[in-house]
C-alpha cells in the first residue's frame, strides 16, 4: 500500500529489528535488491497501479450510476406517495358526493 | 385536517418523547384529528389523542392528510420510524440534522456494510462510496460530523421541519427545492418539585455547577471536569453535580482531579425532580461540540427556570441571543477549552447581578420563543400550507 494514496501500491522499505547490526542488514538488502530485483519489480508495480486506477475509475462510475438510480427511485417514491394521497382524498370526496346524491334521490322519491 | 403523529413517547429515555408529550395536547387543539403512533417499546398513553403501535400505520396512512415522523439519532427509538418515513412518505421532523449516527447504526451496526456504502454514495456519489470503503477498512475516519446522511429522507419526504435556524440554513443550501420550515422547539410548561438542596441531598452553601444527560463525547464532560478542577483553589465551595450517566467512559484523571468536588446524582426518572436539581443549581453547563444540529431541551429547561447557562457557540446554540446565555467558542484542544470555560464560570460567579439579569432574559426568551401553544400554531400554519400545496 502507498502511504500517500491507499488505493495505490508502492515499494515497501526494508527494516530490521536486530540490535546494532540492523542498519547494516537494511543497507545490504537495499543494495542487493537494487542489483537483483528492483528494476524488474518497479515496472510491474507501475502496471499494477495503472490497472488499479482503471478499476477504481470503473468502481466510481458504477457507484455514481447506482447513486443516480437510487436518487431517481427516491424521487419517484415521493411522487407516488403524493399521488396515492391525492387519490385517497378524491375517493373520499367521491364517497361524499355519492352519499349526497343518495340523499337527494331519497328526498326526490 | 387529520394528522398521524409518529414518535417515541415517555417513559422512553429520550428528549423526543418528552417533546411529544409536551406538544401533543396543544396539537390536539389545533387539528381536527391527531392520532399518535408510538414505537413498540412505548406503553404509556398521553392524555388526549388516541395512541396506536407504529405497526398499525401502514394500513391507515392514506386516511391522513399528512403523517408527521419524528426522527433522532438513537436507533433503538427511531429505527421503525425511519423505515416508515421512507416507505410511507410524509413530513419529517429532524430533531438532529445530522443522522449519520442513526444510519451507521442501522447499517454497519447490523453488519450491513453495503447498506452504509449505498447511503454515503447516495449523498456524495462515487467520492462517498470511496469514503465509506476507506472508513470501513480504517483508512479514514467515519465522517459522522461532516456528512449528515439525511439526503434520502429529505428527498423522499413531503416536507421537513427543523428546530434550529442553523439546520434550516444547512437543509436549504443542500436541498433548495425541498419544502423545509423552521419551527422553534416547544417548551413545557413544566413545574419542578418544590425541594430544597437539603432534601435533594445537595450541600447548602456550595457554589453548584450542574451538567446532565447521557454519555456522549461531544458533550465535552472531560473539559468541564478540568475547568472545575482549575477553579477549585479560587472557589473552595465549588461543587459539580452530574445528573445522568455522563461520567461513563470518562478518563479517570478527569474525575480524580476534582478531589471530592464531584456529586454523582445518577439518572433521575422523574422530570419534576430532575427540574428540582436544575433549580437548585447556580449554573448549568451544557456543552456540545461538534453539534449534530440538535435543539437542546436541557438548555431550554434551565433557561426557563431562570438559571444561567453556559453552552457551546455552535449549531442551534450559536443562534441563541448572546445576552441570554454564555456561548463558549471551542477549539479541539481540551486544555484550551477548559481554560475558556473556567474563565466564563469565574466571570459568572464574580458578577452575580449581571448573571441574574442574563438568566432572567433567558427565562423571558424561552417563554416567548418556545411557548408550546405558539409552536403548535406554527405547526398548524406550516402543515396546512403544505397540505394546500399537496391537494390544491
Amino acid at each position: 500500500m502507498n502511504e500517500h494514496d491507499p488505493w495505490m501500491i508502492g515499494e515497501v522499505p526494508f527494516s530490521s529489528q536486530a540490535r546494532y547490526i540492523g542498519p547494516l542488514i537494511v543497507r545490504f538488502r537495499q543494495i542487493w535488491n537494487g542489483m537483483s530485483t528492483r528494476w524488474y519489480v518497479l515496472p510491474m508495480i507501475q502496471q499494477l497501479n495503472v490497472l488499479l486506477g482503471r478499476i477504481r475509475g470503473r468502481f466510481a462510475d458504477v457507484a455514481d450510476w447506482i447513486a443516480r438510480v437510487d436518487r431517481d427511485q427516491t424521487s419517484l417514491r415521493r411522487e407516488l406517495a403524493e399521488t396515492r394521497l391525492q387519490v385517497a382524498r378524491l375517493e373520499e370526496r367521491l364517497r361524499e358526493l355519492e352519499s349526497c346524491a343518495d340523499v337527494g334521490r331519497e328526498d326526490g322519491d | 385536517m387529520r394528522i398521524a403523529y409518529v414518535s417515541p413517547l415517555p417513559p422512553l429515555r429520550t428528549g423526543i418523547a418528552d417533546y411529544s408529550a409536551a406538544l401533543l395536547p396543544y396539537l390536539a387543539r389545533v387539528f381536527d384529528r391527531v392520532d399518535v403512533y408510538a414505537t413498540e417499546r412505548s406503553d404509556v398513553l398521553v392524555d388526549g389523542p388516541d395512541v396506536h403501535p407504529v405497526g398499525d400505520l401502514p394500513e391507515r396512512w392514506r386516511t391522513y392528510d399528512l403523517c408527521v415522523y419524528h426522527i433522532g439519532n438513537n436507533q433503538s427509538f427511531h429505527r421503525s420510524i425511519y423505515e416508515l418515513a421512507l416507505e410511507y412518505p410524509g413530513v419529517v421532523v429532524l430533531h438532529d440534522y445530522f443522522l449519520h449516527h442513526l444510519l451507521a447504526g442501522l447499517t454497519i451496526g447490523g453488519g450491513d456494510f453495503r447498506g452504509y456504502l449505498r447511503e454515503v454514495a447516495y449523498a456524495r456519489g462515487a467520492a462517498g462510496a470511496e469514503l465509506a470503503y476507506e472508513a470501513a477498512v480504517d483508512w479514514a475516519h467515519m465522517p459522522l460530523f461532516d456528512e449528515p446522511l439525511n439526503s434520502r429522507l429529505i428527498d423522499v419526504s413531503l416536507g421537513v421541519l427543523v428546530h434550529s435556524r442553523y439546520a434550516f440554513r444547512l437543509a436549504k443550501s443542500h436541498h433548495p427545492g425541498a419544502r423545509i420550515a423552521y419551527i422553534p422547539a416547544p417548551y413545557g410548561p413544566e413545574m419542578p418539585d418544590d425541594l430544597s438542596r437539603d432534601e435533594l441531598g445537595l450541600p447548602e452553601g456550595a457554589l453548584l455547577v450542574t451538567l446532565a444527560g447521557m454519555p456522549n463525547t461531544a458533550k465535552r464532560t472531560d473539559v468541564v471536569m478540568q475547568a472545575i478542577a482549575a477553579l477549585g483553589s479560587r472557589f473552595p465551595q465549588l461543587r459539580c453535580a452530574v445528573i445522568g450517566d455522563l461520567l461513563q467512559g470518562l478518563g479517570e484523571p478527569g474525575v480524580q482531579d476534582l478531589q471530592g468536588r464531584l456529586l454523582e446524582i445518577g439518572y433521575v426518572p422523574s422530570l419534576a425532580r430532575f427540574l428540582a436539581f436544575l433549580n437548585a443549581s447556580d449554573v448549568i453547563v451544557n456543552l456540545r461540540y461538534p453539534s449534530v444540529g440538535e435543539a437542546s431541551a436541557l438548555t431550554l429547561r434551565a433557561m426557563a427556570l431562570g438559571k444561567p447557562v453556559v453552552v457551546s457557540n455552535t449549531g442551534w446554540y450559536a443562534d441563541l441571543p448572546s445576552d441570554v446565555c454564555v456561548k463558549l467558542d471551542h477549539t479541539f484542544d481540551d486544555g484550551e477549552d477548559a481554560g475558556r470555560l473556567a474563565d466564563a464560570l469565574a466571570d459568572l460567579f464574580a458578577h452575580p447581578d449581571a448573571t441574574r439579569l442574563m438568566a432572567e432574559r433567558g427565562r423571558s426568551y424561552v417563554q416567548q420563543e418556545h411557548n408550546s401553544e405558539r409552536v403548535a400554531s406554527e405547526y398548524e400554519a406550516v402543515l396546512r400550507a403544505w397540505r394546500g400545496a399537496l391537494y390544491g
